[in-house]
């Protein structure tokens, strides 16, 4: 009985000994997956809060175009985010990722986000050239140096047709002393207009002897009808304080007949210098011209009767074409790129009939805030102004021609927290775009 | 599978006392850095009596100790990704003649090499969060009444570099991608090993041509950025990792099985 016993010992003290050789194994693997599911499966949304713009006011369809972007702060480190109505797009920063985007930098437009959701196999491969779109065409240019030429890549998406096609155009020599770039793409009944502009820089990289070309293309055969050089008066003589820029049509799917010249000039400052120290700095004054330039007919209208020559209201202010109608839209803060502003100023004139036909100011506290920020964004009609009060972004649409608010969005957390202000103040969303 | 458990048992036997020895260290460097960071700042409040210190201030403001707790870790696991292979062959007292000769094949002695190594990886990170706990008990000891702020845990978490981009990424997404590509890294560091084991010096040179064909294949789609959309680029990446991980293991359960001698 005693040696039954002792054999029976010695049995269980063997089989403790053979569990007891995996308890380790047991314990490690344990202590990961408790912890580490712990770590990710409670309450994720105090690490990552999720967004979404929300209606307030007006027109909830204004609001789908609609989205902001900036980031969030993890500790110090930024991560990118989307917020639009239907909630939060959070981009992880990962230790590949500084890597990877080098590698594959693909310029991101919200813009093309819409188009590249509608025509996917249109817009692959196209993400920085020049896009115009109507109703029936959507149009993407790209302009390359092909051995010392201009070649204008035209791809032509007929909507209504579905079908695509590509057109390779010479535009001309790309000496190797000259810039060219493509200013605007203008879908024009018929034909589309490409405005490239040819420019040498001087020994200090200033533009000089700007050129501007219209090149007229029939949109079904591809071929070029007609190359128009627009004459610009101040650029025929060769100075590096002349310089011109150019505003786009951001109408939307409505073609815009025109497009904008701001022509621009400094001149020594005019002021007695009798007072001053003889080395005392002149800062240059800059004046600007406007003119219009009709796609039609190619007809450029001055228009300087109709907008004072002044830098209040040339150089400071941001410009949309919807149509006939040219706005320009100023920041109170008097800086074109200034981050805030308290007020906005809006005028409108006519080209067609070139005459005025609105200006009004609207304050940030009209629409609910104390600044907005800047610069303003135009689509349709609408200009769609950024608002920030106490941290919590929203988004202000306002009907271009009567200044009436018709859509007011503001950014909310999906899930509501104890400690929402705090996840406010980690947040900067700070970045208004609209999709296409 | 008995095998392969028992041999994982052996494994986790064999690296106990380092991986003691790590997590020892990890929690003695953690603790030093949060102290003197605590003392730093009390001297500062007793100048300054409103300026309160919350415990995710602290996590933040000793970036570098915690730096400095997690590389030797590293190091040393991945010294040992190599070193459980070439102990067995150059220990002391080689071992690899039986283990080469355990009844049921050689696969449960890759498997068990592999996920030993695995094992301890996420044990050290599973430390890391205990130890947060551990420190943020320190933190209430040390710190003086007055000056402590009510934190939760997480915003401590996070306020610290070392969790948000290596160590604990704060989406479920970004850990697994950290540490999908970190199991690759092993698994090619093994096949590459197996391939001197099989070839010696022949070996080496395949396996840093097979190591570099890995990388290159993994970052080509990224190079088509252009032309294909992120979300296509991502796809290709994950199939490429799928079938990197899968060559991984077929190349090296046919070395383990074929090739190795002991």
């Amino acid at each position: 009985m005693d040696k039954f016993n002792t054999g029976q010992q010695k049995s269980i003290g063997l089989k403790q000994k053979r569990i007891s050789r995996y308890i380790l194994v047991c314990i490690l693997t344990a202590i990961s997956v408790v912890t580490l599911s712990a770590h990710y499966g409670y309450d994720p949304d105090a690490r990552i809060p999720r967004f979404r713009l929300e209606t307030a006011e007006g027109d909830d369809a204004i609001g789908q175009s609609i989205q902001i972007t900036g980031n969030y702060y993890i500790g110090a480190t930024g991560h990118f985010i989307k917020v639009f109505p239907e909630g939060t797009e959070f981009k992880d920063r990962l230790p590949l990722d500084t890597f990877m985007q080098g590698l594959s930098f693909r310029g991101y437009r919200a813009g093309f986000e819409g188009l590249t959701d509608d025509f996917p196999s249109f817009m692959r491969g196209k993400s920085y050239g020049e896009f115009d779109q109507t109703q029936e065409w959507l149009a993407y240019v790209e302009l390359s140096n092909a051995k010392g030429r201009t070649r204008i890549k035209l791809s032509l998406l007929n909507k209504a047709a579905g079908k695509s096609t590509v057109h390779y155009l010479e535009a001309g020599g790309w000496p190797k002393n000259e810039n060219i770039l493509l200013e605007d793409v203008q879908v024009e009944d018929k034909n589309i207009h490409f405005l490239l502009r040819r420019w040498k820089p001087d020994s200090a990289g200033y533009s000089t002897n700007s050129q501007l070309t219209d090149y007229v293309v029939d949109l079904s055969s591809g071929n070029i009808l007609n190359e128009r050089e627009i004459a610009i008066p101040g650029t025929e003589v060769s100075s590096q304080s002349h310089q011109i820029r150019l505003v786009k049509d951001w109408s939307g799917d409505t073609a815009s007949p025109y497009t904008l010249i701001i022509s621009s000039n400094a001149e020594p400052e005019k002021r007695s210098t009798e007072k001053l120290p003889q080395n005392a700095d002149l800062r240059p004054v800059r004046s600007y011209d406007l003119f219009a330039y009709r796609y039609a007919d190619g007809k450029l209208e001055a228009l300087n009767d109709l907008w004072p020559n002044t830098v209040e209201d040339a150089g400071n202010a941001n410009y949309f074409l919807n149509g006939d109608d040219l706005y320009a839209i100023r920041g109170d803060a008097g800086r074109k790129n200034s981050t805030f502003s308290t007020f906005i100023d809006v005028k409108g004139i006519n080209l067609a009939r070139h005459a005025h036909f609105t200006a009004y100011s609207i304050g940030a506290s009209e629409l609910g805030s104390q600044t907005m920020g800047s610069p303003v964004l135009f689509k349709n009609g609408l200009i769609h102004v950024i608002l920030n009060q106490d941290s919590r972004p929203m988004v202000a649409v306002i009907d271009a021609v009567t200044g009436k608010l018709v859509y007011k969005g503001k950014v909310v957390l999906e899930k509501s927290a104890n400690d929402e202000e705090k996840v406010f103040n980690k947040t900067r969303l700070d970045t208004l775009e609209i999709r296409s | 599978m008995s095998q392969y458990f028992k041999l994982l048992a052996l494994e986790v036997r064999r690296f106990r006392y380092v991986l003691a020895g790590i997590m020892v260290y990890t929690l003695i460097v953690e603790c030093v850095a949060v102290a003197l960071d605590i003392n730093n700042h009390s001297r500062l409040f007793e100048w300054n009596n409103d300026s309160r210190h919350s415990f995710a201030e602290v996590i933040r403001n000793t970036q570098s100790g915690f730096q400095l707790a997690i590389v030797i870790p590293v190091a040393v696991l991945l010294a040992y990704a190599l070193l459980i292979w070439y102990r067995d062959w150059f220990g002391r007292h080689p071992f690899i003649y039986r283990q080469m000769t355990i009844p049921g094949g050689r696969a449960p002695l890759y498997f068990s090499k592999l996920t030993a190594i695995l094992l301890f990886v996420f044990s050290m990170v599973a430390w890391q969060l205990v130890l947060m706990s551990v420190l943020r008990i320190e933190y209430v000891w040390l710190t003086p009444d007055a000056m402590q702020e009510a934190v939760d845990f997480t915003e401590a978490m996070t306020s610290n570099e070392v969790f948000n981009t290596f160590l604990l990424p704060p989406s479920f997404k970004a850990f697994a991608l950290n540490y999908g590509l970190g199991i690759l890294l092993i698994l090619i560091l093994f096949t590459g090993v197996l391939m001197e084991r099989s070839y010696r010096i022949m070996g080496i040179v395949a396996g840093l041509i097979y190591a570099a064909l890995n990388v290159t294949l993994l970052i080509l789609p990224t190079t088509f950025g252009l032309y294909l959309y992120s979300s296509e680029i991502w796809a290709i990446c994950l199939i490429v990792f799928g079938l990197e991980v899968a060559a991984a293991l077929w190349i090296s359960l046919i070395l383990v099985s074929k090739k190795v001698s002991a």
